[in-house]
C-alpha cells in the first residue's frame, strides 16, 4: 500500500518540537541532586516519542541521537545510573540538536553533523563510565598544531585574546613578551600553541585585532588526526552497505538501512547483520547485553558519515530501484514544497478555545436578550423582534461552524498507521495486515492530537507482543499473516477505537511472575480483567529483549494516562492464542459533555449521562442500611451503596429522608452506585470550564459550567466518587 | 487577559513584593475591612464588581465563598472579611468584589468597600511593625501614612499564594 507520508511530515515536526519544548522545560526543573521519578519518565517519554516517530517517518539521524539519549535516561530512570549536572547539560544538548535536525527536515538551514556526532559520544560515555575512561569527549576529527607568532602588547587585550583561543582549543603560551614598566603599551613578540580543529583562518581573523599590523604568522604543523577517524571520510561504512546486501521480501532495502542504522550504535558486525536477517531482535539487544563492546570512537565515524545522505531513508522505498539518494532529495524538496503550499493553518488550540468561549457566552447573553425582549409588545417593537431572530439564527450558525473547526474524521489518525505496521512488520519479520474500520468517525481535534501517541504504541506492541512469526502462527493453525485490526465507532456519548489483534493473546502468569518481581501486590485469585490492568504500571514489560519497537516499558502508562487525562478510559480483551483487544473509550470532544442537572440543597450539579444507567426514586423499604451507617439501595435485587450529594458536598439537602429523594443510578469503573439527590432538573449539552485554573482540584468535581442563566454549575467526578466509596468500604470493612 | 496592565498604563517595571526603590510613587487601590484600611497595588487589580451569586464549593474553609462567572471564567471568590474576621459579613448591593489578576490566576475578594485609588511615594511608606506571632505580617510590606490615615500595605500576591488561602494544590513557597 503506498501511502505518503508528506502529509504527516508536518504533524511529525510541530509534535517532535512540542515535545523537545516539553523535555527542555522538564530538564531545566529537574533538581539534579533528587530527581523525581515522575519527572524522569516525564523526560524519557518525550524522547521515546521523538525516537518514535523519527523511526516511522525515516528520519534516521533523528532516531541515532534519540536513541543513545534514550538509553541512558532509561538507565538513569531505572536508577543504574545517577544523574549528573553534565548529564542534564548533554541531554541539553542532544535537545539542540534534535532540533537542529528537525529544522534541517523542514527545510530551514542545515544540521550539524559534528554537533550531533559530538554530543551522541558525549551521551554514550555518560551512559558507560567504565568503558574506556580515556577516551575524549569530543571526537577528534581533525586537529591540527598552529604555531602563531605575532607582536603585541601584553594588556587585557592580549588576555582576551588568550581566552577566546581557548575556546577554539588547547592553549599553550610559548613565549610571551615581558611586561615593561616603562612602556607597558609597547608590543612584544609573542609565540603560542595552539591545537585545535580550528582552521587557520579563523584564528588569523581573531588575532589580527590584537596584533601589531603585518607582524602576524601563522605555521600549521602536523595534524594530528586519530587513526581511526580516517575511516570517517570513508562512505563504504557497515551501514550504507546494507543496501546492497540481498534482503528478505519483508525487508525493503530502505528498510533495512534503517535498521541498521539504529543497530549500528551496538557495534560494527551487527550493523550489517539486521539487513541480511531481514530483522532481529538480538541486533538490538546487543546495546543492553554488551555495553563493553560498544566503543565511542566507531559510533562516531558511523555517525558522523551519516548525515552526509540526510534524506536516504525517506521515501526512496516506493522506488528501490532509482538512486537511493538522488531520489530522496529529490522527494524531500517535494514534500517540503508541499508543506509550504498547504491551505491550513495550524492553530492553538487555547485559542479555539477561547473563541468556543466567546461563543458560548454569546449564546447566553443572547438567550438572556430574547427573554427580556419577549416581555415587551411584540406588535411595537417589530423590528426589534425581527433583529433578535436573526441575531438568533445568526449565533446558532456560528456556534455550529466554530465547534466544527475542532471535528475531524479519525482518519487523520488512522491513515499513519499502514506505514508503521509495514515497517514495524518488516523490521520484526512478521507478516501483518492491518484493517481499518470507521475512518470517518468525526472526533474532536484535542481528542485525534492527543490519541495518536498512545494509538501508535498499542499499535506497536500488538505487532511486537500479540502477532506471532509466521511459522508459529501455521504452527497455531492460523494463517500465516496477522491481522490488526483498528476500529472506531461511536456508543452512547463516546468514541471507541479499538486496536485488536488476532495473535497470541496476553500470558496472564507472565504477568502475574513479572508483577510479582516487581514487588507489586498480586495474588492468583486476581480477576484476568485486574491482571491486565498491571501491564498499565510504568516501567512494567514482559518483553525479555527491549528491541526499538517496544519493550521498554513505556507506552502502556503513558498509554492510560493520556486517555484518562481526557476523560476516557482503557480495557483489554484478551483470549490466550486468539488476539487481544484493546479499547479505548473517548468523549466525544473535550469542550462539551452531555450531562444531567441535578439539584442538591440550593446548588445545581451535572452529571455526566455518560455515567448514567437510570434514575429512580425508591421506595422506603429498599433503603437499608449497613452497620448501621452505611445505606444501601435494592434496585432490582442488587444492592448498591448509597452516596449522598448533599452530604458530600456539603451543601444541606434533604438528606436524611432518602425516600423522597431520587436516586440516580452510575456506573464507573465497573461498580455501580447510587447517588442521591434532591431533583433532575434536566438535560444539557454543558462547557467545560477548568476549575483549576484560577482555583484548585477538588474531590469529586471534575470541573464547571455556566449554565443558561450564567450561574457556575459544578460537573461531577463520577468515577473520583466511585473510587472514594470504595476507599470508605475498604476502610469500613 | 491583563486588563489591568491596559488599564493603568505605565511606564515603570512593575516591582513583585518590593514597596521599596520606588521614586515616583505606587498607587494603591484601597479598601476596608471593618475598621481597617488596607492597600493593594493596583496594577494587581482586574476590575471591581458587585456581588453576584456564587457557587459553593464542597469541603473548601468558609471564607472561600465559592465560585461565580466571569464572562465565561470560572472565578473563585474569598470573603477576606471572613478570612481576616473582621466586620460583619453581609451579603447586599452595596457588597463590592474586587477581581485580581495575579501571576497566574484571576481571584475576586469580598470587601466592605472600596475607598479610593492613592498614589505613595517611598516617603509615606513606613516599614512594617513586628506585631509577634499573633498576626501573620508576612503579607504586610509596610505602613502607608498619609495625613490621619493609616493604610496596611498587602503584597496580595503573595497572600492569595499562601497554603492557608486554599487556593492552590501546594505552597508555592
Amino acid at each position: 500500500m503506498a501511502v505518503d507520508m508528506s502529509q504527516f511530515y508536518q504533524v511529525f515536526f510541530e509534535e517532535t518540537g512540542e515535545h523537545l519544548a516539553n523535555m527542555e522545560s522538564l530538564l531545566l526543573a529537574l533538581d539534579v541532586a533528587a530527581p523525581t521519578d515522575d519527572d524522569l519518565n516525564a523526560i524519557f517519554r518525550c524522547a521515546h516519542s521523538i525516537k518514535g516517530g523519527a523511526g516511522t517517518f525515516g528520519f534516521s539521524d533523528m532516531a541515532e541521537v534519540t536513541h543513545v539519549l534514550e538509553t541512558l535516561l532509561d538507565k538513569i530512570r531505572k536508577h543504574e545510573l545517577q544523574l549528573t549536572a553534565p548529564m542534564v547539560d548533554a541531554f541539553l544538548r542532544a535537545g539542540d540538536v534534535i532540533r537542529g535536525q528537525l529544522g534541517a527536515h523542514r527545510g530551514e538551514g542545515a544540521a550539524d553533523p559534528d554537533a550531533a556526532t559530538a554530543v551522541c559520544a558525549t551521551l554514550e560515555q555518560l551512559c558507560d563510565p567504565e568503558a574506556q575512561p580515556g577516551v575524549e569527549l569530543h571526537p577528534t576529527r581533525v586537529k591540527t598544531i598552529l604555531t602563531i607568532c605575532f607582536s603585541a602588547p601584553v594588556d587585557e587585550s592580549a588576555t582576551n585574546l588568550l581566552a577566546e583561543l581557548g575556546t577554539l582549543g588547547e592553549v599553550e603560551v610559548v613565549k610571551r613578551p615581558r611586561p615593561r614598566k616603562t612602556a607597558p603599551a609597547k608590543a612584544g613578540k609573542w609565540v603560542l600553541k595552539l591545537t585545535a580543529d580550528a582552521s587557520p583562518d579563523r584564528v588569523r581573523e581573531l588575532i589580527e585585532f590584537v596584533a601589531v599590523a603585518g607582524t602576524l604568522k601563522i605555521e600549521q604543523s602536523t595534524a594530528c588526526v586519530p587513526a581511526e577517524s580516517s575511516a570517517a571520510s570513508d562512505g563504504s561504512f557497515g551501514l550504507f552497505d546494507s543496501e546492497e546486501l540481498p534482503v528478505g521480501s519483508l525487508a525493503p532495502a530502505a528498510d533495512a538501512g534503517g535498521d541498521a542504522s539504529y543497530g549500528f550504535f551496538t557495534d560494527v558486525a551487527g550493523a550489517a547483520e539486521p539487513a541480511s536477517a531481514g530483522a532481529g531482535d538480538s541486533s538490538y539487544g546487543f546495546f543492553t547485553d554488551l555495553p563493553a563492546v560498544q566503543s565511542p570512537t566507531p559510533m562516531v565515524e558511523a555517525a558522523s558519515s551519516a548525515p552526509a545522505h540526510p534524506p536516504y531513508g525517506r521515501r526512496a522505498t516506493d522506488r528501490p530501484d532509482v538512486d537511493v539518494g538522488i531520489a530522496g532529495r529529490r522527494q524531500t524538496d517535494k514534500a517540503v514544497a508541499a508543506t509550504n503550499g498547504e491551505s491550513s493553518i495550524r492553530v492553538s488550540i487555547d485559542k479555539v478555545d477561547k473563541l468556543i468561549n466567546l461563543v458560548g457566552e454569546l449564546v447566553i447573553t443572547q438567550s438572556m436578550l430574547a427573554q427580556t425582549a419577549s416581555q415587551v409588545n411584540s406588535e411595537a417593537f417589530e423590528r426589534l423582534h425581527d433583529g433578535l431572530n436573526q441575531l438568533e439564527r445568526n449565533t446558532r450558525d456560528l456556534q455550529e461552524s466554530v465547534m466544527s473547526i475542532r471535528m475531524l474524521p479519525i482518519s487523520f489518525v488512522f491513515s499513519r498507521f499502514p506505514r508503521v505496521v509495514r515497517d514495524v512488520a518488516g523490521k520484526l519479520g512478521k507478516d501483518v495486515e492491518l484493517k481499518t474500520v470507521g475512518e470517518g468517525t468525526e472526533l474532536d481535534k484535542g481528542v485525534i492530537e492527543k490519541i495518536a501517541d498512545p494509538l501508535t504504541h498499542l499499535v506497536r506492541n500488538s505487532l511486537d507482543h500479540g502477532i506471532e512469526m509466521p511459522e508459529a502462527r501455521v504452527a497455531a493453525g492460523k494463517p500465516a499473516r496477522g491481522t490488526v485490526t483498528l476500529r472506531a465507532y461511536h456508543q452512547g456519548g463516546n468514541i471507541m477505537v479499538e486496536v485488536s489483534d488476532d495473535g497470541r493473546g496476553l500470558n496472564r502468569e507472565r504477568i502475574l511472575a513479572k508483577a510479582a518481581e516487581r514487588g507489586m501486590t498480586v495474588s492468583e485469585t486476581m480477576s484476568d480483567q485486574e491482571v491486565f490492568k498491571l501491564i498499565f504500571a510504568p516501567g512494567f514489560s514482559t518483553a525479555d529483549v527491549v528491541t526499538d519497537v517496544s519493550g521498554r516499558g513505556v507506552g502502556m502508562d503513558v498509554v492510560k494516562r493520556n486517555i484518562e487525562a481526557m476523560g476516557g478510559g482503557v480495557e483489554i480483551d484478551s483470549f490466550p492464542g486468539q488476539g487481544t483487544r484493546i479499547t479505548i473509550r473517548l468523549p466525544l470532544t473535550l469542550a462539551i459533555l452531555d450531562g444531567l442537572s441535578v439539584r442538591v440543597g440550593q446548588e445545581i450539579y451535572i452529571v455526566p449521562l455518560t455515567y448514567i444507567v437510570e434514575s429512580l426514586q425508591p421506595n422506603a423499604q429498599d433503603i437499608r442500611t449497613v452497620a448501621g451507617d452505611g445505606l444501601t439501595v435494592q434496585v432490582r435485587g442488587d444492592y448498591l451503596p448509597v452516596l449522598s450529594a448533599a452530604r458530600i458536598f456539603n451543601v444541606g439537602g434533604e438528606c436524611d429522608r432518602f425516600d423522597q429523594n431520587i436516586m440516580v443510578i452510575v456506573e464507573a469503573e465497573g461498580q455501580r452506585m447510587a447517588l442521591a439527590v434532591d431533583a433532575l432538573v434536566g438535560q444539557h449539552q454543558v462547557v467545560i470550564k477548568s476549575l483549576e485554573t484560577n482555583y484548585r482540584r477538588v474531590h469529586g468535581i471534575s470541573g464547571a459550567t455556566i449554565m443558561g442563566d450564567g450561574r457556575v454549575a459544578l460537573i461531577l467526578d463520577v468515577a473520583g466518587l466511585v473510587r472514594l466509596t470504595r476507599t470508605r468500604e475498604l476502610l469500613a470493612a | 487577559m491583563n486588563h489591568a496592565a491596559q488599564a493603568h498604563v505605565r511606564s515603570e517595571p512593575i516591582h513583585m513584593n518590593g514597596m521599596p526603590d520606588i521614586a515616583g510613587g505606587r498607587e494603591f487601590l484601597t479598601f476596608r475591612l471593618g475598621a481597617e484600611e488596607y492597600g493593594i497595588d493596583i496594577l494587581k487589580v482586574q476590575e471591581i464588581r458587585g456581588y453576584d451569586t456564587v457557587t459553593q464549593i464542597a469541603n473548601a474553609p468558609d471564607f472561600i465563598k465559592g465560585v461565580t462567572n466571569l464572562r465565561g471564567i470560572i472565578v473563585p471568590i474569598i470573603d477576606l472579611r471572613l478570612k481576616f474576621k473582621l466586620g460583619r459579613a453581609d451579603y447586599d448591593q452595596f457588597t463590592v468584589v474586587i477581581i485580581l489578576n495575579l501571576s497566574d490566576r484571576v481571584v475576586g475578594i469580598v470587601v466592605d468597600s472600596v475607598s479610593d485609588v492613592l498614589s505613595l511615594t517611598s516617603d509615606h511608606i513606613r516599614p512594617a511593625p513586628e506585631f509577634g506571632s499573633a498576626v501573620d505580617t508576612r503579607y504586610v510590606t509596610g505602613i502607608g501614612a498619609l495625613d490621619s490615615r493609616m493604610l496596611i500595605l498587602v503584597d496580595i500576591e503573595r497572600l492569595m499564594a499562601g497554603a492557608d488561602m486554599g487556593l492552590v494544590d501546594a505552597m508555592i513557597e
